[in-house]
């Protein structure tokens, strides 16, 4: 299952960093860590690096080994790394300073969430906190004695850094149905995400700032699913997989598990589904990600199969376990020969594989009868039922 | 026109198309080679981009003139970089021309196209090439399969024949996920009517798994090595 780990490590720095320096440092590691999924925080203090790094043990690791290997810090050295339960800096948001607000307001890389008055207090007990009292108290302030007089001026007194920034995605979800024709069961609910108010997800895009696209991207799927599970779902739930870079994959798909997992959905209710566009280029470093994900029992599936850059290569390459048509392919498809062989054809290829098909975007009767027909069993659309804004709808047409 | 002189030299090799079930050659395709016998790779090499095109047209009129010569009985295969066909005008009327002036049937020339270089305007250009069909053309995607698209560039445009691509049919016979791709493309193209070439067949096995799924028509080294300013004769496996 999904370990979560903390680690917790302190180093020094190799000469005394400058405000802009730190400052710069602090904005990527930000970035980085909301993209990534990690929570936790970093201090600086006269020389003396601290930080809490918590996440999905192959993130935190990986990250890790890249963070040991910086110039700007040497005598990294491991305080601990051990599971731990729960997140102490956050569910989904995060920041907790360990100093007094006048303090913080002496300090460099304040940002607005220090402001808010959150304080090291809030930190959920535990072994984060109880290292972090003790470096305020002193203890873990590794050194290097520095050749240049140290500019003290220059040198942060102290610093509280937030490697991540709290946010409150501005988002929510409706839930359309999926169901099963063949027994006329509702198979699935796949969560679509909208704004707030239920505005379209493309209205509300310009709004999300790059930071925060980064999380939201690591992130809404958690929230997708705790709120699935709130609504008392009972089926599977289906999750777009935005993922802008194939790198932030892993720390995609850790979040979803993580999230299932503290929701008690078991993984294998849920089916990730990939726009398959999005992935030219890196299918083989994106196989090989899916690939590690396989033995939790998550499923993945193959968004818009058929539109521009399908491939059926795609399939032998990802083995998903399920692939939906595009919705060019199914528009009119009850009049539309060269869609009906496609699909038949495509059809054919799943069946040989051992592929579920299914057929979204499905508008009008005529549409749903060829499918049916066709014994195409997992369908979902308007005509079915339409997306509703935080609730699981039931299909308007009577399920044999 | 540019001068040819800018051109490196260059010849053919002709490698046949079988019909197994009738057991004979359906067509010969036209693979450029340099003066002696290099690879193309070698002569594409020598070309400039900005001569590209150009030199992609003076090819199909070298080959038909030559194949003309050579006493061709059968179709002839040609292929033709998609974005010449936007780019120039006379791309396929000059062609067309050179056939007529050798005494070659318009019908009897089939322009291969990759897969890969017509996804991506595939509107504009099933426009172009449909003028030429109704001059009488073949139209053959090339590589089908490989790359990143598949059948639905089959939604907007139906060739007269597809070739599968020779990394899908490598070792089918023992390929699961290749021969479910391969045959959810044999039934769409059954179903629009579109012809299935096997290409760059090598071996027996992977022969006889494509023979066993209906497939007829067929090209590669199992059948016919190209030849060099010749048109070789074939190995029918059923004979
Ligand atoms: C003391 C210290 C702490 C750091 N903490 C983080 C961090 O939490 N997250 C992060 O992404 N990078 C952190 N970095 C920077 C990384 O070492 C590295 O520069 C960064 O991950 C490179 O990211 P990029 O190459 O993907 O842009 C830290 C560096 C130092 C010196």
């Amino acid at each position: 299952m999904v370990t979560l780990i903390h680690l917790i490590y302190c180093s020094a720095a190799v000469q005394p960093m400058q405000e802009s320096e730190l400052r710069e440092l602090l904005v990527k590691a930000r970035a980085k860590n909301a993209r990534l999924g990690i929570t936790g925080m970093l201090l600086y203090e006269n020389g003396s690096f601290f930080q809490v790094l918590e996440g999905t043990a192959v993130v935190v690791d990986r990250l890790f080994d890249e963070i040991s290997q910086d110039v700007r810090h040497t005598k990294v050295s491991t305080i601990i790394r051990e599971p731990i339960a729960k997140r102490a800096f956050g569910e989904w948001t995060m920041g907790y300073s360990s100093v007094s607000q006048q303090e913080l307001d002496e300090l460099i890389g304040l940002n607005d969430f220090f402001s808010k008055g959150s304080s090291f207090t809030e930190i959920t007990p535990g072994r984060a906190k109880k290292l972090l009292a003790a470096f305020r108290e002193g203890r873990w302030r590794t050194k290097v004695k520095y050749t240049l007089s140290p500019d003290l001026g220059a040198d942060a007194k102290k610093l509280v850094m937030q490697p991540a920034t709290m946010m409150t995605p501005k988002v929510s979800f409706s839930f359309q149905p999926v169901i099963n024709v063949a027994n006329g069961t509702v198979k699935a609910y796949e969560a679509i995400l909208c704004g707030q108010h239920n505005e379209a997800f493309p209205d509300i895009l310009p709004q999300i700032g790059d930071i925060e696209w980064s999380y939201f991207d690591t992130n809404c799927r958690a929230i997708a699913i705790s709120m699935a599970a709130k609504l008392g779902l009972s089926c599977d739930l289906h999750l777009s997989f935005i993922a802008r870079r194939v790198e932030d994959a892993q720390a995609a798909i850790s979040a979803s598990l993580e999230a299932a997992e503290k929701n008690g959905i078991e993984p294998s209710r849920i089916v990730l589904q990939i726009d398959q566009d999005k992935l030219i280029g890196e299918r083989e470093q994106f196989a090989k990600i899916i690939e590690e994900y396989r033995g939790s029992g998550l499923r993945i599936s193959i968004d818009h199969f058929g539109s521009g850059l399908a491939s059926l290569n795609l399939l032998a390459l990802l083995r998903p376990e399920m692939i939906s048509l595009d919705a060019q392919l199914v528009q009119d498809i009850d009049k539309n020969g060269p869609r009906q062989a496609i699909v038949l054809g495509l059809k054919q290829t799943c069946t040989d594989l051992g592929i579920d098909m299914m057929a979204k975007n499905i508008e009008t009767l005529g549409e749903f009868k060829w499918f049916v027909d066709e014994e195409v069993e997992l369908l979902q659309g308007n005509y079915i039922a339409s997306p509703a804004f935080e609730q699981l709808p039931s299909p308007n047409i009577p399920l044999a | 026109m540019v001068s040819e002189a800018i051109f490196p030299d260059f010849s053919f090799a002709f490698q046949p198309i079988v019909n197994i079930a009738t057991g004979s050659i359906i067509s010969f395709e036209a693979l450029v080679r340099g003066y002696r016998n290099d690879p193309a790779s070698q002569i594409f090499q020598q070309v400039e981009q900005v001569n590209l095109y150009q030199f992609d047209e003076l090819l199909r009129l070298k080959a038909i003139s030559l194949a003309a010569k050579l006493g061709l009985g059968c179709h002839l295969n040609l292929n033709l970089f998609s974005k010449a066909l936007l780019a120039s005008q006379t791309a396929i009327s000059s062609t067309l021309a050179m056939a007529d002036s050798v005494g070659i049937s318009r019908e009897s020339i089939t322009i291969e196209v990759t897969e890969s270089e017509i996804i991506d305007d595939i509107d504009e250009f099933a426009e172009s090439i449909n003028q030429y069909r109704s001059a009488g053309i073949g139209i053959a995607i090339d590589d089908f399969g490989a790359g990143y698209s598949g059948l639905n560039l089959l939604a907007d445009f139906q060739p007269d024949s597809i070739k599968i691509d020779m990394s899908l049919i490598r070792c089918i016979d023992s390929r699961g996920p290749r021969q479910a791709i391969v045959r959810g493309i044999i039934r769409t193209c059954r179903d629009l009517g579109i012809d299935i070439i096997a290409e760059g067949v090598e071996t027996k096995k992977e022969y006889l798994w494509c023979y066993e799924e209906g497939i007829e028509l067929f090209q590669g080294y199992f059948f016919a090595k190209p030849a060099f300013e010749r048109l070789p004769v074939a190995f029918y496996p059923n004979d």
